[in-house]
């Protein structure tokens, strides 16, 4: 990361119409890195959790711009989910490959990652569902090969019955992306809305179960979020450790100001935010490496980090002064990732809904 | 990586829960609960004290390990439990860290068996966070060493039988180095208590005189005029508090419970937005904190324990058991104004007694202030 991703490529890239860089995405596939959770019989190099977690805490060090969550995490691990063999051997070694990027297009303009939110339909005609319905923040669309497609097919009496999985090729007719420009466009920051106006797919495409859809992609959005949460804690650490070095250079007063107890006391509490951030990230990923019950847990890590990405890294400007907010300053990077990321795959008061029910309220 | 007890451990753990669920009922759970409202910390319960010495719990740190000892505190702190435990684990410490072979051998079974029972002499009417400024002397006089001086806000000072005191016995070199650390025992002739109360817990809190209290060469704990550095390598272990752990697991069951069973305008309080974010909120933070102690007492068990993880462990906890006491208050409304006793007092008046009491939480044992310094300079190198 250290000597491929220099922040000037951070920013060169965020400027660019792919958002990432195909190079590095071979650099990366070669070394195994986008088949780390698959089994080996698919390309993979059958990692867990806790690598999955270790890896996505250095690209949230490097800032590291890469559709890597959305075709790896979200798009294959739905494949992985509950993909047919033939899907499987289909999809997954060209993803550990390098040769497909992927999307999930879940959230719809009511921005909310849960079943009752799905208001896209997909109706049976012949061979094919039709579809019809609005995507909104779909992460690394406009590069994607493939979207998996959240989409209701039935309603039934719960929100999350009559949910499909659909693998939507992006070139069929009828779809429309269009790249939204947001606070960060770094990396999976880059949102995407997407409209699919009587998008044919073939039955043979879709994941899982007809109406079965949800109960494998709540474990793939698990999933996806401790590697997020993962990816919040480099940064946040990252962060923390400029701080620390900037105050103990920079002399005001003829003191480094990394003597004064207000700056002091700041940082102290910054490393409260990122150690809780650690700890009940690689918490949430050891539960899911070992296959325990963790929806807690995992709301609980997205819920912390999320806040605490975003403050550390509100602290990390105040503790720069003037040069923290300058835009060829890494620390403004950082910032306008971290109020990204807050809100993808649900924002800390989402998280804490779902807190309040696992303690039994 | 794990983030898993054993399964002896999770074995010892159901053990002392059910021990605890057994004994904690009828007339000693009354006992407790009216102690408290008359603002004991840590009520004493002699016969209940022989029951857990049976078990060997008050011991498993020497026994076992820190970790199996931190288990038992975790309990003890959930039910609230009437057993002297938290200093004497610390007293254990100290001398199981500094102490001679011998002293090891005549202390840790006394320890184990609560025939010990502990206070901290540290803090002075003059000397708090600044611990190495304390000005009580002690002199050596042949086999014995003469204390005098005066100390301040002492927990549990009214009911433990003996303190460590910190002392100096050399005025010729820089503060820090002419400590000493004595085991008093406070039956001495010399030794006066005054109670100090406070606003709330600590009706066991005293400041202590010592008018030439006579103390054996052989309680002097680790070497003469290395009191301070003794006592900061231990102030590591001092500062794990998962007894409080257990406690704020407790509470959030019990405001939990709470909001389910409490109607308000037809509806249960649980299904109040606002009140599921707070209470989410907070058993996120308690999450972090057990995760933060647990961390020490792993590094402990390790032989790690970097100084900043206690702090960072006692300071989260305790502003976090501040937070809880806010939340509680709003959930109560204006009942969580009335104390134990009130017919309708919620609770059992204990969300008053905590929010009264909370204000202590950030001083005790190192204000947060000095937990962010240490924080900050330990943790995070920043200089001086």
């Amino acid at each position: 990361m250290a000597k491929e991703c220099p922040s000037t490529l951070v920013r060169e890239l965020e400027e660019s119409d792919e958002g990432h860089s195909p190079e590095l995405w071979r650099k990366i596939a070669e070394l195994g890195w986008l088949g780390l959770t698959f089994p080996e019989n698919y390309g993979g190099i059958a990692g867990n959790s806790l690598d999955l977690a270790i890896l996505y805490d250095e690209m949230g060090r490097a800032l590291f711009p890469s559709p890597h969550l959305p075709t790896v995490v979200l798009g294959g691990h739905a494949i992985l989910e509950c993909g047919s063999e033939e899907q499987k051997q289909q999809f997954l070694p060209r993803i550990a490959g390098g040769e497909l990027l992927l999307s999930l297009a879940l959230s719809e303009p009511a921005t909310r990652y849960e079943p009752l939110a799905i208001a896209t339909r997909a109706t049976a005609q012949g061979e094919d569902y039709v579809i019809n319905g609005t995507k909104l923040f779909v992460p690394n669309a406009n590069i994607a090969d493939y979207l998996v497609c959240v989409a209701r097919t039935a309603d039934g009496k719960a929100p999350e019955e009559g949910i499909t999985l659909f693998l939507m090729d992006t070139r069929s007719p009828g779809i429309a992306c269009t790249p939204l420009k947001t606070i960060s466009e770094i990396g999976h920051d880059r949102q995407c809305e997407v409209i699919f106006k009587d998008v044919k797919v073939p039955k043979g495409n879709i994941l899982g179960g007809l109406n079965q859809g949800w109960a494998p992609l709540a474990k793939v959005l698990n999933q996806a979020t401790v590697a997020l949460c993962a990816e919040m804690v480099g940064g946040a650490l990252a962060v923390l450790d400029m701080s620390v070095e900037y105050s103990k250079e920079r002399v005001a007063f003829g003191r480094p100001i990394g003597s004064f107890q207000a700056l002091q006391h700041k940082m102290a509490n910054m490393l409260v935010e990122v150690d809780g951030a650690w700890l009940l990230t690689y918490q949430a990923a050891w539960m899911l490496a070992e296959g325990l019950p963790c929806a807690k847990q995992v709301a609980m890590a997205k819920a912390w980090t999320s806040n605490a990405y975003r403050r550390v890294t509100a602290d990390a400007i105040q503790i720069h002064g003037g040069y923290g907010f300058c835009s060829e300053v890494d620390t403004t990077l950082y910032y306008r990732r971290a109020k990204a990321m807050e809100f993808t795959l649900g924002d800390p008061r989402f998280h804490r809904r779902i807190v309040a029910q696992e303690i039994g309220l | 990586m794990r983030f898993k007890f054993t399964e002896e451990q999770e074995k010892l753990r159901e053990e002392i829960d059910d021990f605890m669920r057994e004994e904690l009922q009828g007339e000693l759970l009354e006992w407790v609960e009216e102690e408290r409202s008359k603002g004991v910390l840590m009520p004493e319960n002699p016969e209940f004290t022989k029951k857990v010495v049976q078990k060997g719990w008050l011991g498993l740190q020497y026994s076992r390990g820190f970790q199996e000892g931190s288990i038992f505190e975790e309990e003890a702190g959930y039910w609230g439990a009437p057993v002297a435990y938290h200093f004497e684990r610390i007293a254990g410490a100290i001398i199981q860290h500094v102490g001679s072979e011998e002293q090891k051998e005549h202390f840790l079974p006394k320890l184990a068996s609560g025939e010990i029972t502990v206070c901290l002499g540290y803090t002075e009417p003059e000397c708090g966070s600044d611990i190495a400024a304390a000005a009580t002397r002690a002199v050596p006089d042949g086999d014995e060493y003469v204390i005098n001086g005066q100390k301040f806000y002492q927990t549990f000072g009214l009911t433990a039988n003996h303190a460590i005191v910190i002392a100096r016995t050399n005025t010729e070199v820089p503060k820090h180095k002419g400590l000493s650390l004595f085991l008093v025992d406070m039956r001495s002739p010399g030794v006066t208590l005054r109670p100090l109360p406070m606003m709330g817990f600590g009706a066991e809190t005293a400041e202590l005189f010592f008018d030439d209290v006579r103390v054996p060469k052989f309680n002097l704990i680790g070497q003469e005029d290395q009191g301070w550095y003794n006592l900061a390598a231990s102030l590591d272990i001092q500062r794990v508090r998962i007894g409080e752990v257990g406690t704020q697991r407790r509470m959030m069951e019990e405001q939990v419970q709470f909001v389910k069973e409490t109607e308000v305008d037809g509806k249960p309080l649980s299904e109040d937005p606002i009140i599921r974010d707070m209470l989410a909120e907070r058993a996120i933070e308690v999450e972090v904190a057990r995760l933060f102690n647990y961390r020490s007492v792993w590094a402990a068990t390790k032989g790690l324990v970097p100084p900043h993880y206690t702090s960072m462990g006692t300071m989260y906890l305790r502003e976090t058991s501040q937070r809880i006491g806010q939340t509680a208050t709003e959930i109560l409304g204006q009942y969580s104004l009335l104390k134990a006793g009130s017919k309708w007092s919620q609770l059992g008046g204990s969300v008053e007694s905590w929010y009264r009491a909370s204000p202590g939480f950030t001083l005790a044992g190192g204000t947060s202030e000095i937990q962010r310094n240490v924080i900050a300079m330990r943790g995070l190198g920043l200089p001086r």
